[in-house]
């Protein structure tokens, strides 16, 4: 076996090189030549990452797990703060799946791109970006990860705002900088709570904080505190799951993802659909050991996951902009992920829950990302338009695409053997399993019903938006030109790629079990048998083909505008008055305070600031008659000067 | 050496120091109020040697020639300064030079100097001959060196032509 | 570090009688010097012969005020008259309306002060006094005088800027030396710096001796006393041992000052038109 330990640190070290070289080139201005240093150090990420991934063998260590040491960089008493990584099979699952469609992005973006003034900055912020998660992928500790969460924020910040002269894009990244902020907030008290009752049990006592909120050291603290402060346990679970739904965009915190689409399109595909919005269900299924003992807390997550899936199914069902359809199917699907992981509360099938996340998690990112990479061809070659209204009938004018489109529309709609229908049929086959509880079987088989809706819902909206993109009369924008065509190779060849993983991941991984088998070395989950009942699949692959015929029918009638479905359809177009909400009731009342704020702080504080300095000016003038600038005038005032001096010098003894 | 004579000689150089600075801070032209610096400078001498006559070392005579080192440096360098007063405005009044006084004040009555619209000059390092180590020579220079050249030959031959020689120096 | 093995904490100094306080007669001097000094600045410039003359008895009632408080000896009457003759060129340096005049009251004053000098056996420093103030400062000031010196009497050369102040500062200021001066105290006669050994002072020696001897830590506290810096030879010893370092700055100071001078003197570029 090589030296893994030494191996896994070039997957972050790789992209940070890359970010580095890229920073300075773009401090030169430069436009032609900063995708050569990125693509490199991404795809020597990827396959270090692919290395480790086939290498790792579990079994060897005892523990499941291996934590790559780093650098110790400070050392102040008993705490310790360094920097080291930790290695099991859930990481390395998630970490593949980062690097590689990272990489095969950032070839996409080389042509999507070009000639882009901010070209070199374009690609710092995407190297920093993969390093920040890989960092967040492998972090050993809590705060070490929540570090590393700040930083894909961050990233995800700047490639919003990408073109930043652009109002609307500026907004949409601030939108989701406070929103996250609020959630992350929520996070970090979690954790600075967690590490504060571990440090009371006798787990933690002695250590420093940073020791204390080790994994490794959580999942031993953690029956001790679910023993004795059940309440306050579930209580930190609580607000960590807060910070998991703040990055997956997950209802009542989603609002920002689909804003979000003002970045450019490849950042979408990379960050807003496969990897950071994943973050959130990483951090679920890290602190699995731990959220298992507070079963209260995932039927939350689960009843979370459930609302959002079905509201932004609905939500995308009425969207004419095509990568604000992808947007909410992200959040959908993302709400899958949670009820997958929710379903944990019921006794032993957290491990099963796990895996199905996690499964759809990477097969959901291998055909989100080409959705949208395919959004962006058509985008790129509509002239920048991406209203559905305005252009119709492509699969002339985009060949390629509209076979790379349907691909991934056809895995994300669930249509037989492709990798959606395995992966969402993983999910929704836990679902089953946990409503056959006696405990909190009911709520499972509730959110079981939401998720055969969604499912028909995903697969309508689906085929509705490919349906009206590529088929029906051709019809091009004005600002198309008259030089639409298909994309080049150099973006059709990483979307290839994706396309043979939409196609055969759910295949290669699902059903031969070999994903289960994976994850589930992760230490502290168990592996389960666990098998899928054959009319669930049947079911699904019925509702599937029901969904994209409803979409195919609907897809080329003027909106559902008359009859009973008017008010909905007014409704989903409307976001469900979600956002209209927040700004009535959150966001209009901070901007009244903080108004008065600034009319206090202009009329009384500014006031007096304005009175305290003009008194030195006072001064100043009673003092400027003096400054005649003259030798003799200055000089008399110091001879007066030494001369009182002298005069008190020699009378002091008799004062 | 009694001590009422210490007492009066230590006298004696306050007076001429109080004389200096009356001098100072009353006369207007700017070498008269050097001058009286100059008397201050020559009490507080007075005043070293008798405490070094009195204390029985040299410390204070020693410190007397410091002070005469810098009277003498200050008298070069402030009679320079005043003949490049005089050059820009014509007078030796120190209240000609104000500027740097507050604007709501008053200017100097007396108004105008001669030359006061005269572009202001600042005092240059005067060139020390050619860089031997500048390479090449300067083209300005070139034709001089020439000239010098031949004319020496010349005068080698000949031995004669000094005025041109001068008129060469003069150009250089 | 120490040079010469003598602990100045128990080496018994020459019983100095402690300065004894005249203080009213050295005050009204004061005072009569300031009048006299105020008065005649009027004259200078104003030209009042009352004034003029009420200073000038002022200044005679104050220089026998002077004469009565020394002993009748040969040595103190001349270092009065010097002093007197040194004060009075002072105060008619600063009065003089004619720069030239002022110049001459200047070196008056100098000389004068070199004289007192000499009586204090501080022989080197006196010539140089004399050459450099009374020799090279006059020789400048007069050369200067011709380049910027206008042939009428300028405003400039009769107005004073607040005599009144100046005098009055000038008195408060004196007065503070004075009673200093006066104020009784102890002031230790010999003073032993054993940091500095060579800037002792030294015996009286014998004609031709080159280099007058250091005083020996062995010697009697009378011995001691014998010492006075009276030696030329003594000062250049001191100068070029324990002030080198000094001395050789102040060399230095002195060369960058001839290049200043020379930079600033220098006549301004013409314009090339």
């Amino acid at each position: 076996m090589p030296n893994l330990d030494s191996l896994i640190w070039f997957v972050p070290i790789a992209p940070m090189l890359g970010c580095i070289v890229c920073a300075i080139l773009s401090f030169r201005g430069d436009k032609h030549s900063a995708h050569v240093p990125a693509i490199v150090s991404l795809l020597v990420a990827a396959a270090c990452a692919l290395v480790v991934l086939l290498q790792w063998n579990a079994d060897t260590s005892s523990s499941g797990f291996e934590i790559a040491e780093g650098y110790r960089y400070l050392q102040i008493g008993n705490t310790s703060l360094s920097l080291s990584l930790r290695i099991d099979t859930l990481c390395l699952t998630l970490l593949t799946v980062v690097t590689s469609i990272s990489a095969m992005i950032a070839i996409y973006s080389k042509g999507y791109m070009h000639d882009d003034p901010g070209y070199a900055r374009y690609f710092a912020v995407f190297c920093g970006f993969v390093f920040s998660m890989t960092m967040l992928v492998l972090s050993h500790n809590l705060l070490m990860m929540y570090a590393f969460w700040e930083g894909v924020g961050t990233c995800s910040y700047l490639l919003i705002g990408y073109w930043f002269r652009k109002p609307s894009a500026a907004r949409a990244a601030t939108k989701a900088f406070l929103v996250n902020r609020v959630a992350d907030t929520a996070f970090l008290f979690g954790i600075l709570m967690l590490g504060y009752a571990i440090g009371h049990t006798d787990v933690g006592a002695g250590q420093g904080w940073f020791a204390r909120l080790d994994f490794q050291n959580i999942f031993n603290a953690a029956p001790v505190l679910a023993q004795k402060h059940s309440g306050l346990l579930s209580l930190i679970a609580l607000l960590l799951m807060i910070g998991a739904i703040g990055k997956s965009a997950q209802f009542p915190f989603h609002v920002w993802l689909p804003d979000a689409m003002e970045g450019p399109t490849p950042v979408s595909a990379l960050i807003h659909a496969a990897t950071m919005v994943t973050a959130g269900v990483y951090l679920m299924a890290r602190l699995a050991p731990l959220t298992v003992l507070t079963p209260s807390v995932l039927i939350t997550v689960a009843w979370l996951g459930g609302i959002t899936s079905l509201i932004a199914a609905i939500m995308a069902l009425y969207q004419d902009d095509l990568k604000r359809v992808l947007a909410y199917s992200t959040v959908s699907q993302l709400g899958y992920l949670f009820m997958a992981l929710g379903a944990g509360a019921v006794k032993d099938l957290m491990t099963v829950a796990v895996v199905a996340a996690m499964f759809h998690l990477v097969t959901h990112a291998f055909f989100k990302a080409l959705l949208f990479l395919s959004a962006g061809n058509v985008m790129h070659a509509m002239g920048d338009v991406i209203d559905m209204r305005e252009f119709s009938g492509l699969k002339r004018v985009l060949p390629k695409t509209n076979i790379l489109f349907a691909i991934g529309a056809a895995a994300l709609a669930g249509v037989p053997l492709l990798a959606g229908f395995f992966s969402k049929d993983g999910v929704l086959a836990v679902l089953l399993d946990a409503s056959s509880d006696t405990m909190v079987g009911s709520h499972f088989m509730a959110l079981l019903g939401i998720g055969f809706v969604t499912a028909f819902l995903t697969a309508v909206y689906t085929s509705k938006a490919y349906f009206k993109t590529f088929h029906g009369p051709e019809k091009v924008p004005a600002a198309a030109g008259h030089h639409a065509h298909d994309a080049s190779n150099v973006m059709l060849a990483p979307m290839a790629v994706l396309a043979v993983g939409a196609l055969l991941s759910g295949a290669l991984l699902g059903p031969t079990g070999k994903i289960s088998e994976y994850v589930s070395k992760t230490p502290l989950l168990h592996h389960h048998e666990h098998s899928e009942p054959m009319w669930l699949l049947v079911a699904s692959s019925i509702i599937a083909l029901a969904g994209i015929f409803v979409g195919y029918t609907i897809s080329h009638k003027p909106a559902v505008a008359q009859g009973p479905l008017k008010n909905f359809a007014e409704f989903g177009r409307n976001r469900l008055y979600i956002d209209w909400l927040y700004n009535v009731a959150i966001v209009q009342p901070m901007l009244s305070l903080a108004r008065f704020l600034e009319w206090i702080d202009t009329n009384i504080i500014g006031a007096i600031t304005d009175a305290v300095a003009d008194l030195p000016r006072l001064l100043g003038l009673a003092g400027q008659r003096i400054q005649t600038g003259r030798v003799p005038a200055y000089s008399l005032l110091t001879a007066v000067g030494i001369a009182a001096v002298a005069i008190w010098i020699v009378t002091r003894a008799s004062w | 050496m009694n001590h009422s004579e210490v007492q009066n000689l230590l006298v004696l150089g306050g007076i001429l120091f109080a004389i200096g600075l009356i001098g100072f801070l009353t006369r207007r032209s700017l070498i008269l109020m050097f001058l009286s610096l100059e008397t201050m400078l020559s009490g507080v001498s007075l005043n070293l040697i008798v405490f070094s006559r009195y204390h029985q070392n040299y410390q204070g005579q020693i410190l007397a020639v410091m002070v005469l080192t810098i009277a003498a440096c200050e008298a070069a360098i402030a009679l320079a300064m005043v003949v490049s007063l005089y050059r820009r405005k014509a007078t030796l009044d120190v209240q000609a030079w104000d500027e740097l006084s507050e604007t709501i004040l008053p200017k100097d009555p007396q108004g105008d100097y001669p030359g006061m619209d005269k572009e202001e000059s600042y005092p240059k390092l005067i060139p020390a001959g050619l860089d031997p180590l500048a390479k090449p020579v300067p083209s300005s220079m070139q034709a001089t060196i020439e000239q010098a050249s031949s004319l020496h030959e010349s005068k080698l031959n000949e031995s004669k032509t000094s005025s041109a020689v001068s008129e060469v120096n003069q150009r250089a | 570090m120490n040079p010469l093995p003598i602990d100045p904490k128990n080496l018994p100094l020459v019983s100095g009688d402690e300065f004894q306080g005249n203080l009213s007669q050295i005050l009204l001097l004061v005072i009569l010097l300031g009048t006299a000094a105020y008065l005649l600045l009027q004259h200078g410039l104003v030209k009042s012969k009352m004034m003029a003359a009420s200073g000038a008895a002022l200044f005679a009632v104050a220089g026998l005020m002077a004469f009565t408080s020394i002993p009748m000896e040969l040595e103190s009457v001349v270092r009065m008259c010097f002093s007197i003759l040194a004060v009075a060129g002072g105060i008619a340096f600063i009065t003089a309306r004619e720069p030239v005049h002022a110049a001459l009251g200047f070196a008056t004053a100098v000389l004068s002060a070199c004289g007192v000098l000499f009586m204090q056996s501080a022989y080197f420093i006196a010539a140089a006094t004399m050459i450099v103030y009374a020799g090279a400062t006059i020789i400048i000031f007069l050369f200067v005088l011709m380049f910027a010196q206008k042939a009428k009497l300028q405003q400039y050369d009769v107005q004073l800027t607040s005599p009144v102040i100046a005098a009055a500062v000038a008195t408060s200021l004196l007065f503070a030396i004075a009673w200093s001066v006066s104020e009784p105290g102890e002031i230790l006669p010999v003073k032993l710096d054993l940091t500095r050994p060579y800037s002792l002072a030294a015996p009286g020696s014998a004609p031709g001796e080159a280099m007058p001897p250091v005083p020996d830590p062995a010697m009697s506290t009378e011995q001691l006393a014998e010492f006075t810096p009276g030696k030329t030879s003594g000062l250049g010893r001191s100068m070029f041992t324990d002030y080198l370092l000094a001395i050789e700055l102040a060399g230095t100071v002195l060369l960058v000052a001839t290049i200043g001078a020379i930079v600033l003197a220098q006549k301004p570029e013409r314009d090339p038109s």
